[in-house]
């Protein structure tokens, strides 16, 4: 960038303006078509088509396809061969499959598309206008239509509508903070100063803030060519990584369709070498990949997720990614910027040194807490001094809100001056304008001091004029001559310096910009009423002042940030400072919040303390750590990770946007999952490159909002405490859902091997399957969702994604092997007391399967000797899909309740904590009952009526399945460590 | 890019490697020998445990049936008392179809075993409690334990092993059987005045099921020449109903088909009683099966 380095004449003829008139109209459109609209381009998006395709073709989906396809190959092979005498089982069961992957998949795009369309909302930003002369005539635009050469106007309260060099000024500040994360208003002037567009005076930058004063400037850079284009542009260009839920759940499909394929080739071979005809083996493998595909599954985590994004919603965190509601929760990592997110954004006076004595500010509405005389001669002097050399306002219309909220003009100083006069003295607007003010030499960088002269309303000894200096305290104490200490002005004696730099350093040594205060009560005699103050050729004392005290200014914390870090370490996660100010506000806050905790030391500290240079302390002695960007820069990448890992407690300070990505990229090298919190422009890399960025809703810019994964809409620090808990919870509720939902495959998968290998005949049929994944069992599933959060939740190390995984080995292997097999077990005991009851004994029916599906017999004798037709058999068959069925339910019941909790009593907690889940799996039972009762819809899902005892065949496995896992949970709790608490808790 | 790779898999391999058996610390398969031990354990016992009470279960539950008929009887049984119905000679599975050329032995000889095998246990010695049952003693007085003979006479001169049941003449008996059905009993027509087939009008007893066989279509029917059963009225309702009775003998009808041949044939047998309803797909109280004569 070099339009602020060019002399502004030469800078107008590249650019064809002029200041005075601006540009023609001509040029203007000219450029506008050239260059396109002043504006961010949007990332981009999918399409709508491909978002769809993407939804039915993921997950379970390509594998439900395919079984889809091989059902339609096989009835197709069936109809030639066999003509209209085709069964048309597998035209059914591959119309079903088909429509299970279509609803399943637009029900994920419909909620996709929700979540999408609340993201969308943040784009609509209310259009801005700015003041422009074009053709010589002054006229308010939209900011999207400005172009390069546009000869701007702006004053304080404005945002800045594109980059512009400033052309001239009249004391114009601007608040860069969301460009560089400095809290400190910058003058801005006309002069070029510094090679670095960012440092030189004589540019304003696209989206930041004018605090004060006013500015006539020509735009230099618009859209995308901004500075802050170009860091948002950043931000994009990341390739976002996925969700680490998504990585479980993509993890876990990889897991079950292995298996699912496996287990269907390896039976597919089986059959075909125990001998059955080719197309019948390929419906054997399409009956086994149902009946391992959990088909429900997809939809449940997307309902739990949607519904604990609600929940987070409703307690202000609004997340725009769905799958970004768990990733807080197995955050281990917080990386927070510190201005407007751990702090308030908004100065204030925090400590006072006068009379030699440094005492805290009252900031309490009613000053009850008052740590300081206030009929002091020397308090009172400092804050008549205080509110006389501040220049801010109080903006109009905000009586009724409390003073410490008021929004200002004037720069942060001078505001948090005046809101402090406000409340410890009052009516500074009504005492301005009883001293008057005659002159004023504003503040300037080679003098670094504000003086102003007013008419006094309170004359001390012979004068009528009070001339007030506030500044760099250094540059004031050389100024001043006496000290007023109890009352009188006395020598400044060496004492007196020394007394003044302790003060100084102490109150520097707090993260503090400290603010020196001096006065004069000019003589009447040589000043008299009507005296002409010139402020060019000085004609009145700046030297050998009063020094009147100190006054030290903080941006104060959040009152809730405190607690919240601390929860947050209990939680196992720690909470880093990365922001752009200076190291020793940074490490100042740190220390407040508990982000550095008091028992600890940075190498500073011990450096100090061990009066040794810093180079000498080892890095690993000190557990906290506070890095400067300018020390970053020089790092290595083995650097970074060392620092890391040697400081428990880290604070980076001084930090540009790149480097907050280097950070983050630092922690997620070592498998940490990271997340962001940032309000600015400067922090939307760092945001877009963590597992979960956390923008601020009400301060936050809109580029940190549109980067970030989820918005405090609060700015409350505090929140991401719910979010962490509800992440939690929702990761342990996805754990017992999937847990409670793999159960029921083995008892699926069971029926389909026993009939390919012994020759029993089929128990459960395929429909029906898809009927108890997708029918009965996803209510209880989703139920889950509700579940209150286990007791330690938030005393529990964050999960390690490399181990802890959603779907986990041991998972499967309880899921499976333990409960599963114990369901499996019950139904095959309900069918073969049904069987039995109806005249087959379970030995007679092996091997039995050629002849049970041989339509041609038409008299197949039972343990009775009775015969059955083919139809009668098949009935019977339905029947036995149906007591499997129940008895299905009847022990997913079951298992539904042990699922509950992981580790306590059920008998402790009840059944209330969760009334959604009572209501769930009383409607299971309804539905089934429903299904198999009612006339055509019972044969579709391939049910039939069953006499009413068969629902209870179950019953006694399932009351056993309860009581094995108290007996289970028992011993857990009374062994944390054992043998139980190792294999048997997910 | 493809060293990467490769190192990548060789890792893959090396980290599978120690997988399976980690020398530091002894872990097979991540697991050492003791903590395998201890979770071979612990499923065994539980596998055990469940067995254990599957066994009982089961045991309990066996004790509750009923030795002699199923614990599903009457209109609770899914046999809803509407037996189907049997024919021999079915020597495949999956065919239904009896074709033969009457020159040929050779093509019929199996159809014939077949039919003597089926009557067998009614020409076989009686068991103690077969009583006889024909003529005026109608069987109602006879125990619960005894069961009525089937003498063979019953199904008449034509259909006998001797004259190779009627293959070699090109005039095929088959057997036809009522499905057993434990405790069913035929309700049957006492007159005929009801809404029947042509094809029962003389033959309907009080005393008997009904029995007739139909060509399916209209060619089918114009290509029998003649059909007829032995005995002639059908089932005795005598032997009825089946509960399980040791040497229990159903009875049967042969029926002989004479049709043109060199035509595949389709019929369908029905047998008639109050309480059997028929349905043609569902073969309810009926069977379909294909005749085929050359000669």
């Amino acid at each position: 960038m070099v339009e602020h380095k060019i002399p502004m004449e030469e800078l107008l003829a590249q650019l064809n303006s002029n200041i005075t008139t601006g540009l023609t109209t001509e040029t203007y459109l000219k450029k506008l078509e050239e260059l396109g609209p002043n504006e961010l381009t949007p990332p981009a998006n999918k399409s709508e088509l491909l978002k769809f395709l993407g939804c039915i073709c993921g997950g379970f989906s390509l594998l439900l396809w395919g079984g889809g396809i091989l059902c339609f190959i096989a009835y197709i092979i069936q109809f030639v061969r066999e003509g209209e005498d085709a069964t048309e089982d597998n035209l059914w069961l591959g119309v079903c499959l088909v429509a299970v992957v279509l609803i399943t998949g637009i029900f994920t795009y419909y909620q996709e598309a929700k979540s999408a369309r609340i993201m969308n909302a943040f784009k609509n930003m209310i259009p801005q206008r700015a003041l422009v002369t074009r053709d010589g005539v002054a006229n308010e635009v939209d900011c999207v239509y400005l172009v390069v050469g546009d000869i701007v106007f702006v004053k304080a309260g404005d945002r800045v509508p594109a980059d512009i060099r400033i052309v001239s000024s009249k004391g114009l500040k601007v608040d860069n903070a969301s460009l560089t994360g400095e809290s400190e208003p910058q003058s801005r002037t006309s002069e070029f100063t510094n090679d670095n567009p960012l440092e030189s005076k004589n540019l304003a930058f696209f989206s930041t803030n004018v605090v004060e004063g006013d500015a006539v400037g020509i735009v230099v850079r618009t859209g995308d060519g901004t500075v802050m284009g170009r860091i948002a542009f950043l931000a994009s260009g990341l390739e976002k990584d996925k969700s680490p839920i998504a990585k479980e759940l993509e993890m876990f499909i990889h897991k079950i369709t292995i298996f699912a394929v496996t287990v269907g080739i390896l039976f597919f071979i089986i059959s075909l070498c125990l001998g059955y005809f080719w197309l019948n083996a390929v419906i054997f493998l399409i009956g086994i990949i149902v009946a391992n595909v959990p088909e429900g599954l997809l939809c449940t985590v997307t309902v739990c997720l949607t519904l604990a994004a609600k929940r987070m919603a409703a307690r202000n965190c609004l997340v725009k990614n769905l799958e970004a509601v768990e990733t807080l929760g197995s955050t281990s990592t917080i990386c927070s910027d510190k201005t407007g997110t751990l702090t308030q954004n908004r100065m204030t006076v925090s400590h006072m040194w006068f009379n030699n004595v440094i005492c805290e500010s009252d900031l309490s509405d009613d000053q009850s807490n008052e740590t300081y005389d206030r009929e002091d001669v020397g308090w009172q002097s400092l804050m008549i001094v205080s509110m006389l050399c501040s220049r801010a306002e109080f903006k109009p219309g905000q009586d009724k809100t409390g003073i410490l909220k008021r929004e200002c003009t004037g720069d942060a100083s001078e505001s948090a001056l005046l809101r402090f006069g406000e409340l410890a003295h009052g009516h500074v607007a009504s005492f301005r304008a009883e001293n008057e003010k005659v002159s004023e030499i504003p503040f300037n960088s080679n003098n670094k001091f504000q003086v102003s002269i007013h008419a006094s309303s309170h004359p001390v000894g012979d004068s009528f004029y009070h001339l007030v200096m506030k500044g760099a305290p250094e540059r004031i104490v050389e100024r001043c001559s006496t000290i007023l200490i109890d009352g009188k002005a006395i020598p400044l004696t060496d004492m007196w310096h020394k007394a003044f730099s302790d003060a100084y350093e102490e109150l520097g040594g707090l993260g503090e910009r400290v603010l020196g205060f001096c006065d004069l009560h000019l003589p009447i005699s040589k000043f008299p009423e009507g005296f002409a103050f010139d402020t060019e050729n000085i004609n009145f004392p700046v030297k050998d002042l009063r020094f009147v005290g100190l006054i030290s200014l903080i941006d104060p914390p959040r009152p809730n940030v405190p607690l919240a870090v601390m929860k947050c370490r209990h939680a196992g996660i720690r909470v880093v400072m990365v922001t752009g100010d200076h190291p020793s506000t940074a490490k100042a806050i740190a220390r407040i919040v508990g982000i550095i905790s008091p028992e600890n030391e940075t190498p500073e500290d011990v450096a100090q303390r061990l009066k040794i240079s810093v180079s000498q302390v080892q890095e690993k002695d000190a557990k906290a750590g506070v890095v400067s960007g300018s020390r970053l820069k020089d790092m290595s990448s083995e650097d970074l990770d060392m620092i890391i890992d040697c400081h428990p407690e880290l604070v980076f300070a001084r930090t540009s946007p790149q480097q907050k990505l280097v950070i983050v990229e630092g922690f997620q090298r070592k498998g940490l999952i990271v997340a962001v919190t940032g309000d600015g422009v400067n922090d939307s890399p760092a945001l877009k490159q963590a597992d979960i960025g956390i923008a601020m809703g009400i301060m936050g810019s809109d580029v940190s909002k549109q980067a970030a994964g989820m918005v405090l809409l609060d700015d409350n620090f505090a929140s991401i405490i719910i979010g962490v808990e509800e992440g939690r919870r929702i990761f342990d509720n996805l754990k017992k859902s999937i847990a409670y939902t793999l159960a029921s495959n083995i008892p699926e998968l069971i029926p389909f091997l026993l009939y390919i290998v012994i020759g029993i005949p089929l128990m459960l049929g395929t429909v029906t399957i898809l009927f108890i994944d997708l029918g009965t069992d996803i209510f209880p599933a989703i139920a889950f969702a509700y579940e209150v959060a286990e007791t330690d939740i938030m005393e529990r190390k964050p999960r390690d994604p490399r181990r802890d995984n959603l779907v986990t080995v041991k998972l499967l292997r309880i899921a499976y092997g333990l409960v599963g097999v114990f369901e499996t077990i019950g139904g095959f005991f309900a069918v073969t007391l049904f069987l039995a009851q109806n005249g087959f004994f379970i030995h007679d029916l092996v091997n039995i399967r050629k002849n049970w599906e041989d339509e041609t017999i038409n008299d197949l004798k039972d343990s009775y000797g009775q015969e059955w037709t083919y139809s009668q058999r098949k009935t019977l068959e339905l029947a036995c899909y149906t007591v499997f069925f129940l008895a299905i339910v009847i022990t997913q019941w079951s298992d539904w309740i042990i699922s509950k909790t992981m580790r306590n009593s059920l008998l402790h907690l009840g059944m209330h904590s969760n009334w959604t889940g009572v209501i769930a799996i009383s409607i299971m039972i309804l539905i089934s009952a429903l299904i198999c009762y009612t006339p055509g819809l019972n044969r579709g899902l391939h049910i039939i009526p069953v006499p009413w005892e068969s629902w209870l065949y179950a019953v006694p496995f399932a009351l056993l399945i309860f009581v094995y896992d108290e007996i289970r949970k028992f011993f857990v709790r009374k062994y944390p460590e054992g043998f139980l608490s190792r294999e048997t808790v997910y | 890019m493809p060293n990467e790779e490769k190192k990548s898999f060789r890792e893959k391999m090396s980290n599978c490697g120690h997988f399976c058996y980690n020398s530091e610390t002894g872990e097979v398969l991540g697991r050492t020998a003791n903590s395998w031990l201890k979770i071979v354990v612990f499923y065994l016992f539980y596998y055990g445990a469940l067995a254990g009470f599957f066994a009982v279960c089961m045991t309990v539950f066996f004790t509750t049936l009923d030795s002699q008929g199923p614990t599903q009887r009457n209109m609770q049984s899914l046999l809803k008392q509407n037996p189907g119905m049997g024919f021999r000679p079915f020597t495949d599975v999956t065919k239904t179809v009896i074709k033969f050329n009457a020159k040929n032995p050779t093509e019929y000889e199996e159809y014939v075993k077949n039919l003597n095998d089926s009557i067998r246990i009614y020409t076989s010695s009686a068991g103690d409690n077969v009583v006889d049952c024909s003529g005026s003693n109608t069987g109602s007085n006879k125990g619960d334990s005894e069961v009525c003979g089937f003498p063979v006479s019953l199904l008449g001169d034509r259909c006998t092993p001797d004259n190779g049941f009627g293959y070699p003449e090109g005039k095929p008996c088959v057997l036809l059987k009522i499905n057993k059905v434990y405790g069913w009993k035929p309700q049957t027509f006492d007159n005929e005045t009801e809404d029947l087939p042509d094809a029962l009008v003389g033959r309907l007893d009080p005393d008997y099921v009904g029995v007739t066989c139909e060509g399916e279509s209209d060619a089918d029917k114009d290509n029998t020449r003649n059909i007829t059963f032995y005995p002639d009225k059908g089932f005795p309702a005598v032997y009825y109903p089946y509960l399980n009775q040791p040497g229990y003998l159903a009875p049967v009808v042969m029926a002989q088909f004479d049709v043109a041949p060199g035509r595949l044939l389709m019929f369908w047998c029905r047998a008639w009683a109050r309480n059997i309803k028929h349905h043609r797909v569902d073969l309810q109280g009926s069977v379909r099966f294909e005749i085929m004569v050359d000669y």
